[in-house]
């Protein structure tokens, strides 16, 4: 029993670190070859596991082979148009000017039921509405809508609203978010100035947010109150 | 640019450790076929106490080899192989050359086809 928690201890380690070296992307944004190496390394983590007179190295080098491919594939891709094409494929539009291109989704093997559940989740109910509609490299159906269904904006009333810039979070917790706050340029003696200004210690503080025009807002952890 | 280090880095270690797995397998399979063929030409010629030397010198030798061995090959192989090999010197201390002969003969018939499963060929491959 020990022998196979430690064993599952080490799979899980090279498994996160795995998926961790294969970069940050949800499911949804998966292209398909990433989803299918994501869901390989899980599987074959779960042999050794499964089978202890299986050695571990072979579960360990199966996972490390198929992450290192993984990422010169991506890296190739990134850098050569070819590749990108020739692995992810391209976009492909499906509707021009409210028509369906029933070409390009017979290409796609896309039936019209999974368009229009597609165009649904973007709530659009009626085809008409449709500029265009592009089928995406991971699959996703992107939609611009034709200038009369669009949703009104700012720059369509020729006004340009305040912006308040990003709300970065400067203590979360009572300890101070130096990566964030240096991304933000916010030095750590405007955050303990704000604090003392208010008679505060960081330690008091459970979320402290300042956006770029300087507004501050501090929420105490609860037995402060 | 980091991530493609990463990535070299670990192709390095498949390498080494494919490598590594192949030359080690390898290698100890010869030392122990050595073994027993030293014990088979002692049995025959019915100098039953030198095979038994042979045999439990083997013995030994796989004893302390067995750790590395499971790092490669399937734990279950390891573990018959140890059994085989444990068995043989009792029998040429009892000088059943017979039953000697036949159990070293399946201990190398096994080394040998641990030796060629891990082998880098078309055969495991396909």
């Amino acid at each position: 029993m020990p022998v196979m928690l430690v064993r599952t201890a080490i799979l899980y380690v090279a498994v996160v670190v795995g998926l961790r070296i294969m970069g940050k992307r949800q499911i949804g944004d998966m292209q398909p070859n990433e989803l299918v190496i994501t869901i390989l390394v899980s599987e074959i983590a779960t042999i050794p596991i499964q089978d202890s007179a299986q050695p571990i190295i072979n579960g360990l080098t199966a996972i490390s082979l198929l992450v290192a491919l993984e990422v010169i594939l991506s890296v190739l891709a990134m850098k050569s148009g070819k590749i990108r094409r020739l692995v992810n494929g391209g976009p492909v539009i499906v509707i021009r000017h409210g028509i369906i291109d029933q070409r390009a989704m017979k290409d796609l093997r896309i039936t019209i039921d999974d368009l229009l559940a597609n165009l649904r989740q973007n709530q659009i109910f009626n085809l008409e509405e449709v500029e265009y509609a592009i089928v995406e490299t991971n699959g996703c159906v992107s939609v611009l809508l034709t200038p009369e269904n669009r949703p009104v904006t700012h720059a369509d009333g020729g006004k340009r609203p305040k912006d308040k810039g990003l709300h970065t979070p400067v203590v979360c917790d009572g300890k101070l978010q130096l990566k964030f706050m240096e991304a933000m340029s916010i030095p750590p003696e405007r955050v303990e100035g704000i604090l003392a200004s208010r008679k505060l210690d960081k330690n008091e503080v459970f979320l402290m947010v300042l956006d770029s025009m300087g507004n501050c807002e501090i929420t105490l952890k609860e037995s402060k109150k | 640019m980091k991530r493609l280090i990463t990535a070299g880095a670990l192709l390095l270690f498949v390498a080494v450790s494919c490598v590594a797995g192949q030359i080690i397998v390898t290698h100890y399979g010869d030392d122990m076929t050595d073994s027993l063929n030293s014990a088979r030409e002692a049995i025959l010629s019915q100098n039953y106490d030198e095979a038994a030397k042979s045999v439990k010198a083997a013995e030994d030798e796989y004893a302390k080899k067995e750790w590395v061995l499971s790092c490669f090959i399937d734990h279950n192989l390891v573990e018959e192989l140890g059994e085989q090999l444990a068995e043989l010197p009792s029998l040429a201390a009892e000088g059943s050359e017979e039953e000697f002969l036949s159990h070293l003969d399946a201990a190398k018939i096994k080394i040998v086809h641990i030796i060629k499963d891990n082998r880098f060929s078309a055969r495991n491959i396909f």
